[in-house]
This record gives structure tokens, sequence and C-alpha cells, in this order.
């Protein structure tokens, strides 16, 4: 296997695996006492992982919800610069393809390797309508355990849990389909054709921020 | 014969005493002692030149090979013939010209020798009187003196003491005491003629006479001036001089007498023509309008005066003018630099653009080293993270993994679930990625300081000052291309200088009032000479004059008749001489006309053919020496210097004719006589002793 892909397949799975930790709600069921959170929604997973891997586009959304309050602009100021300044726009950024409904990758395989580790339960099935697909992704208590007492020691992991963090604190509240919306607002993402990369914003982050905070990026 | 004085007047009164007394006549013909001064009788003396020197430091405006070359030219010379054989160009002439320029105190040397010459030391001897002409001429003002003695250098000259004759200070000067001196020696004196003024409003006639200078025509025959048998432009007079003959002087006196009565006699004779009557009127008209013609030459000198206030403005539009070429200078002198500048500004750009994509290189390279470098630290610890995790339940069917299953898996080193091949070694693939890892940041750290050195602020500052001297520079220009206001200032300068220029009368307007001043000043001058009765009879004097110079010329020609025949006789043989055989005879009339019998006819010199005349001269010249020698008759020097005497003559007849005639005056005369002669003909040389010859292409000094 290549290393490239060795890699790639590493950095899927931890960071599906932390965005179901962190965004999935608190789970209690007698009956499946091995579980102790459970995430919905496959959409909201894409949504997520979208920002995680786009910070430009993390600091698009930032400097929106800055503008519409003003009480926030100070710290997203401060959040947006930062990002700036670690070149995360560069180094972090992992592209992603454009599909039907916005940004999308397959991970059905990273699903397979984390299930297959117990770290979570998978199930879908047919919604009341009998025409959506209801996705449910169960973190067990093995998991939360391995996260616990092995994921504080690895400190390059560290940006991963804060960043999840973050994006939890300003838009852990909406659903995938709200995500979605909002990234729709975004001229080059609702622009880039089926099947190619969505390229980055961070010229129009910087014009964003020049325009809000009167200083350059 | 000696004149009879007191006859000759008693004939003149018994011709003219209706008119004139005694006493008038006495008055008219002039003092007695003037009859006995001519005699054709030879003084006796001879000319010669004993040595020539001159030295200076040639100079020439262009540049020529010998520009800069000291010259001391030392040239002793015989008596009887001296020739000098060299091409023409080569300075013969110059030779002549400078013996000539000791002679006379006048030089016809051209300048670009002349200016060069500082020194002149000519040796010569009057029959057994040895003299020395010294001419310093490195001053402004030429110094000559003459020397009783021989000094052949310059350096015995402080020594002369009592030898010197006279020392004039200017050239004026010296021309005055040289011909003071050979005019005594040679008793020669200056006879006279009358001219008119050459000046338009002067109605006058002037009286000038024959110096050294214009006897000396007949010693120096120059190359050129062949038109002439005579010498100059008073030729007859110079021949006159010449023969000696007797009552040369008083017929000279009483002609120039004459022809100033016959002027005064015409100026009154104008005023007599005017109708009777009309005095007055033409008085006072003449004077009212000669005060209006001076007024306006008046009005025109104050226009034409303006000329100094029109130098002025020239002078201040060539400043003008000198200011913008300045400026024109400094424009161009700055585009260049300007040029240089934008050149390295354009280099420091580039270098700039260069560095900068430089940078941009680095920085992706950077990036890219980081990226690698997260990605393996991330899956290193990510491989931490998942490392101890056993796989419970099959991804594809879900079924649970036995851990015998597990232990046979890992036993065989196989894949539990699809049961292929395991990658051996996890810590060696850790240590591997640790390697790279370490690899990595070295390059990283390598790239970073490679980053940071580069120049790319020192540079970015280096065409910001480029920047900012092109721009003041081009500043600068803006300023010194302004010349409106000066092209204005010389416009109103040039203006100003046509106004004037316009106001200024052309000089033929002012020729015209001149001319007509002239003839109204002569009108008021004749009406004044009118108003006094006139106390001379110029008709009667005038015929008395005509009378006296008739008789006095018949007498001459009578008495002097032997003297010319014995001339004519000389020159025919020497024509014959020089082969021109088809002259048969020749005559001198008491006009001192020479005329050839050419074909049955008689012909002035002027008709002869133009390939012969230069023969014709020298056989008058020849002849004249001849006289002295053979005959005791004339004042001929004895001493001649003939230029190119085969310039115009081509043929092989005439060049045989020179050469035995020259073999013949030397073997005849040699010790009589002196002859410098100076040809370019090669045929000449050998023909007699004293010959000084100059090789092929080669300069005379």
């Amino acid at each position: 296997m290549e290393i490239e892909q060795a890699i790639r397949n590493y950095k899927d799975r931890l960071r599906i695996f932390l965005i179901l930790y962190y965004f999935g709600e608190g789970y209690y069921n007698p009956q499946l006492p091995q579980f102790s959170k459970v995430f919905k929604s496959e959409v909201r997973i894409q949504k997520i992982d979208f920002l995680l891997r786009n910070p430009d586009y993390l600091s698009y959304e930032l400097l929106r919800k800055a503008e519409g309050n003003s009480a926030l602009r100070p710290e997203i100021m401060a959040i947006v610069r930062r990002i700036s300044e670690d070149e995360e726009p560069e180094i972090r950024r992992l592209e992603m393809e454009r599909f039907f409904f916005g940004a999308y990758e397959d991970i059905d395989d990273v699903i397979s390797f984390l299930h297959s580790r117990d770290f979570i339960h998978f199930q879908s099935k047919r919604g009341s309508d009998l025409k959506t697909v209801e996705k449910q992704y169960f973190i067990t208590q093995y998991a939360d355990q391995k996260v616990s007492s092995s994921l504080g020691h690895l400190a390059a992991l560290r940006w991963y849990m804060d960043r999840c963090l973050l994006i939890k604190k300003y838009f852990g509240d909406l659903n995938g389909t709200q995500l979605k919306v909002s990234q729709y607002q975004i001229e080059e993402y609702k622009n880039t054709s089926y099947g190619q990369f969505i390229n980055s914003i961070q010229a129009t982050v910087k014009e964003i921020f020049h325009n809000l905070y009167g200083e350059q990026l | 014969m000696t004149f009879d004085y007191d006859q000759f007047i008693n004939a003149l009164h018994q011709q003219h005493k209706e008119s004139l007394s005694v006493s008038q006549i006495e008055e008219l013909v002039g003092v007695r002692e003037d009859y006995s001064i001519d005699t054709p009788d030879s003084t006796g003396k001879r000319l010669i030149v004993d040595q020539i020197f001159f030295s200076g430091k040639k100079k020439t405006t262009e540049v020529q090979p010998y520009a800069g070359d000291e010259i001391f030219y030392k040239q002793s010379l015989s008596s009887g013939i001296n020739i000098w054989v060299a091409d023409n160009l080569k300075g013969k002439s110059s030779i002549f010209k400078i013996i000539r320029w000791a002679f006379t105190g006048d030089s016809s040397l051209k300048n670009n020798i002349e200016s060069w010459i500082d020194q002149i030391l000519l040796n010569f001897s009057i029959s057994e009187d040895h003299y020395s002409i010294h001419l310093d001429v490195t001053g402004s003002r030429p110094v000559g003196s003459l020397f009783r003695g021989t000094f052949d250098e310059l350096s015995k000259l402080e020594q002369a003491g009592d030898s010197l004759v006279f020392s004039a200070k200017s050239a004026t000067s010296y021309v005055e005491r040289i011909q003071e001196f050979f005019f005594s020696e040679f008793s020669y004196y200056a006879l006279k003629w009358t001219q008119k003024a050459s000046q338009k409003d002067q109605n006058k006639l002037y009286e000038s006479s024959a110096s050294w200078k214009t006897y000396f025509y007949s010693i120096f025959l120059e190359s050129g001036d062949t038109a002439n048998l005579t010498m100059g432009d008073q030729g007859k007079k110079i021949f006159q001089m010449l023969l000696g003959l007797q009552y040369t002087l008083p017929i000279n006196k009483l002609m120039v007498k004459k022809d100033m009565m016959v002027f005064d006699k015409a100026l009154l004779e104008n005023f007599h023509d005017q109708p009777d009557g009309a005095d007055q009127n033409v008085d006072h008209q003449t004077t009212m309008r000669l005060q209006q013609v001076n007024q306006e030459l008046q009005e025109i000198s104050e226009a034409n005066g303006a000329w100094v206030q029109i130098r002025n403005l020239y002078i201040e539009c060539d400043t003008i003018i000198g200011v913008i070429r300045d400026k024109n200078r400094k424009i161009v002198d700055l585009e260049n630099n300007l040029q240089k500048l934008q050149s390295e500004h354009h280099g420091l750009v580039l270098e700039k653009a260069h560095i900068e994509s430089e940078k941009t290189r680095l920085e992706k390279e950077i990036q890219k080293a980081k990226r690698k470098i997260l990605d393996i630290e991330e899956y290193l610890e990510i491989g931490i993270f998942f490392s101890n995790l056993d796989i419970k339940h099959c991804p594809s069917c879900d079924h649970l993994v036995t851990d015998t299953k597990k232990i046979a898996a890992a036993h065989e080193k196989k894949c539990a679930v699809c049961n292929d091949p395991m990658d051996a070694d996890v810590e060696a693939d850790k240590a591997i990625f640790e390697d790279k890892l370490e690899n990595l940041q070295v390059v990283l750290d390598g790239l970073t300081r490679e980053l940071q050195n580069l120049p790319l602020q020192d540079t970015s500052n280096a065409v910001e000052r480029k920047d900012r001297d092109i721009s003041q520079m081009m500043s600068h220009r803006a300023e010194l291309s302004d010349t409106n206001e000066l092209t204005k200032h010389l416009g109103e300068l040039e203006r100003q200088i046509e106004l004037l220029k316009g106001a200024q009368k052309s000089d033929t307007e002012k020729d015209k009032f001149i001319a007509e001043k002239a003839v109204l000043e002569y009108k008021i001058a004749q009406q004044k000479a009118i108003q006094l009765k006139p106390v001379i009879n110029y008709a009667a004097n005038i015929t008395l004059l005509n009378s006296a110079i008739a008789m006095l010329n018949d007498q001459r020609y009578s008495i002097g008749q032997h003297v010319l025949s014995s001339l004519s006789e000389l020159m025919l043989q020497e024509i014959h001489a020089l082969g021109l055989s088809s002259i048969t005879e020749i005559n001198i009339n008491e006009k001192f006309d020479v005329m050839y019998k050419q074909d049955g006819e008689f012909i002035p010199f002027s008709g002869i053919a133009e390939g012969e005349k230069l023969r014709a001269k020298i056989a008058l010249y020849l002849s004249l020496i001849q006289l002295d020698i053979e005959k005791n008759f004339g004042r001929h020097t004895r001493f001649l210097i003939i230029d190119s005497p085969a310039k115009e003559e081509a043929d092989d007849n005439y060049i045989n004719g020179i050469s035995t005639l020259l073999k013949g005056i030397e073997e005849r005369f040699g010790a009589e006589l002196q002859i410098l002669i100076g040809t370019a003909v090669r045929g000449l040389e050998g023909i007699v002793e004293h010959e000084y010859i100059t090789p092929k292409d080669q300069f005379v000094f």
C-alpha cells in the first residue's frame, strides 16, 4: 500500500471518528449499554468534515457570523488570524470533490474500519416517509474509554480535537441540511462543477477580514 | 652735352612772349639744376648678393610632416649665373622673395611662409663695398638694420658697433631708409605721375612717385609677371630711370605740373559753362540742397551707427543661445544618465521579481515540507491510537472474528479477515517514518534559512532608491526642457534687431547721397573759384609747358638716340639667341614704346605671342645689363633674379636656347653681373658652375 494512501486512510479514520465522537449526543439505552453516544445523518458528517478539511471556508463562516453579531467579532478576529498565521489553509487543507448535494467523500470504508474495531456501530433504516434513509452512528463505551485514556497524550492529534470543539461551539447546533445551505451560499462552492475539487477562498477571506476589521490578514 | 638753360628759356619766350614773361617762363619750367641731373652714363656700380641666410620654425594649421621643422637656410652665392633646380612649390620663389624683402623692406611672401621666418641675414656688395642687412621679424614690429661689412653669422652682429649704418624700428622706417641708401648708391630718384583720387566724394588729382620697391621690378622678374614688357604699372618710369637719358627729370616734373594745371583749368572751365544770370539761384539752390544731402547723410550715419546697439543685441542673443545650448547639452547628459539609471532600475526590478518568485517557491516548498511532517506525525500518532485495537467484527459480514482465528492468522502473518499476507515489522516501519521526519525537518530548516537569506528587502530598497533617483532626474529634465521664457526673450531681441536693421539705409542709398554731395561741393567750389579773379592764365601756362616738354622730349630723343639704338640692337641679338628669329627689328620711340617687327609689321610687346613674351622680356633685361657692361650706358644694378624662366615654354628649342644663352652670359659676363635663376626644368642642370640642385619631391629648405 502506498504510504500516502496509508496516511490518508489513517487521517480519514481519525477525523470521521472524532466528528462522530464530539458531535454525537449522549445515548442511554439499558438494552444497549455498550453505546455511549449517537450521531445522526451522514450529510452532517460530510458538512462538518468539509469545515474540518477547509480552514479557509471555516474562517469565512466565522467572519459571516461576526458580521451578524458584533459581540463575537473580537474572538473571531483572533481565531481567523491564528488560522491564517498557522498557514492552515495551505498546510491543513484537504480538498473535497463536489457531488450532487455539495462536498462529499465516501466514508463507507472508514465506517467499516471503525465498526470492525468496535469503536462505532452503524445502523441505517428508512424513515417514516419510506423515502429517506436515516443513518445512525453509535459510539461504544470502548471507544469512549480509548479517547479518554489515549488521545490526550498525542500532541499531533490535539489540533483535531480543538478544531472539532471550535466548530461545535459556533456551528454545533446546525443540522446537516442547515450546514449544507450555509455552504451553498459561497460562490466558489456553489459554482464548482460536479466531480471537481472545490477551490480555496482564502483571498475572499482576506478581503472580508479587511473590510470587517480594517486590517490585513 | 651741356644743356643751355638760357637758350631754352629764350626759345620758349620767343614762342610765348605775348602771354608770358621770361620770369613767368622760368618759374614754370623749374630750376636749371634739374636739367643736369640725368646722364645715361653708367655709375659703374653693380649689386651682388654674397650670401643669404634665414631661419625659423615651420608651422602649419594642417597636419603636415614638416610642421615644427627648424629651418636654418644658408647659401653662399657667386658672381655670374647661380641656378636653383628643384620641383615646383618647393621653396625656390620663397628664397627670392626673402632676398627682395631684405632689399626693399616689402614682403610678398605667402602668409604661411612669412609667419614662421624669424631672422634674415643678407650679405651683399655694391661693387667693392660690402654690406649686411639683418631683419629681425620675431616681434610684432620687424627691426631692420644695415651694416657696413660682411657678417655671415647672426652672433657676429652683436660686435657690429660702428659698422651700423642705420637701424629702423618699424617696417615703414626701414622702407624709407633702405630706399634712401639704394637711391643714393645707384643715383636713382623718384619719378612722379598724377592720378585721380579713388574716393567717390573726392574730385582731386594726386601726385604719386616711384619708389625703390617700384624700381626693384627691373631686378626681380617673377614668374607670374610676363603680361607686360616692363615692370608693374609704371613700367615706362622704370625704363626711363634705368636708361638715365638726359632731361628725364625736368620732363617728368613739367609733365606733372602740366597735369595739375590741366585739371585746375578744367575745374574752372566747367563753371564757366554755366549760363549767365543763373548764378545766384544755383548758388542758393545748391547750398540748400547740399544742406539737405548732409542732413540725409547724418541721419544715415546715426541709423547705421546703431550697429553698436545691434551688435550688443546680437551679443545678448548669442548669450541666450549659449544658455539654451548649455541646457540642451545638460539634457543630453541627463538623458544618458537617465537611460543608465532606467537600465539599472530594470535590472533591479528583474532581480526583485526573481527573488519574489524564489520566495514564493521556497514558501511553497516550506508548506509542502510542513504538510509532510504533519502527515507523518499524525500518521505515527494515529497509528499509536489505532495500533492496539484488535479487529472484532468482519467489516463485511459483521461476524465475530475469534481469538483463535486471530492467533492463527498472526502466526502465519496473514490477515484474520481476508487471509492476505501482512506487512512485517511495525517497529521497522516506525523507524523509517521517524527517519523521514528527521530528514524533512532538516529540509525544512534549510528552506527556512534560504528564505530568510533572500535579499528581498535590500533589493526592494534598491528599487525604491532608483525610483526616487529617476523621478528626481525626470523632474530636473522637465525644468531644463522648459526654455519657453528664453525662447520668448530671444524672439523679442530678434524683433528689435530687425527693427534697427530696417531703419538702416543700404550702402547704395548712402553712395547716392555721397555722389550727389560731391557734385554739389564741386559746383560750390567752382562758384567760389570763379568769384576770385583768376590770377593764373592756365591756357598760356599749359601751352608753354607743352612746348617745353615737346622741346625737351625731342632733345632727349635726339641725344639719347645712340643709347636707344644700342639697346635695340642688343635686344635683337638676345631675342634671336633665345630662338625668336621671327622678330627682325626692334625700335624704341621717343615715348619709350618698344616695337617689334614681325612679319614686316611693327607690333608692341602685347602683340607678341604668349609663348614668346617671356623670352622677349628676358632679352630686354639682359640687354639693359649688357648695355651697361659693354657700352657703359644705363643704371641697371647688373643684378637680376629670374623665377621660372622656362615656365611657359615647353619646347626643346627654347630650353636649348636658354641653356646656350646662360652659358654664353656666364662665359662673357660672369664676372660683371649676377643672375639668380630658379627653375623646375631638370634639363637646365649642369649648364653653369654654381648650381644648387634639390632632389625630386624634396624641399629646398
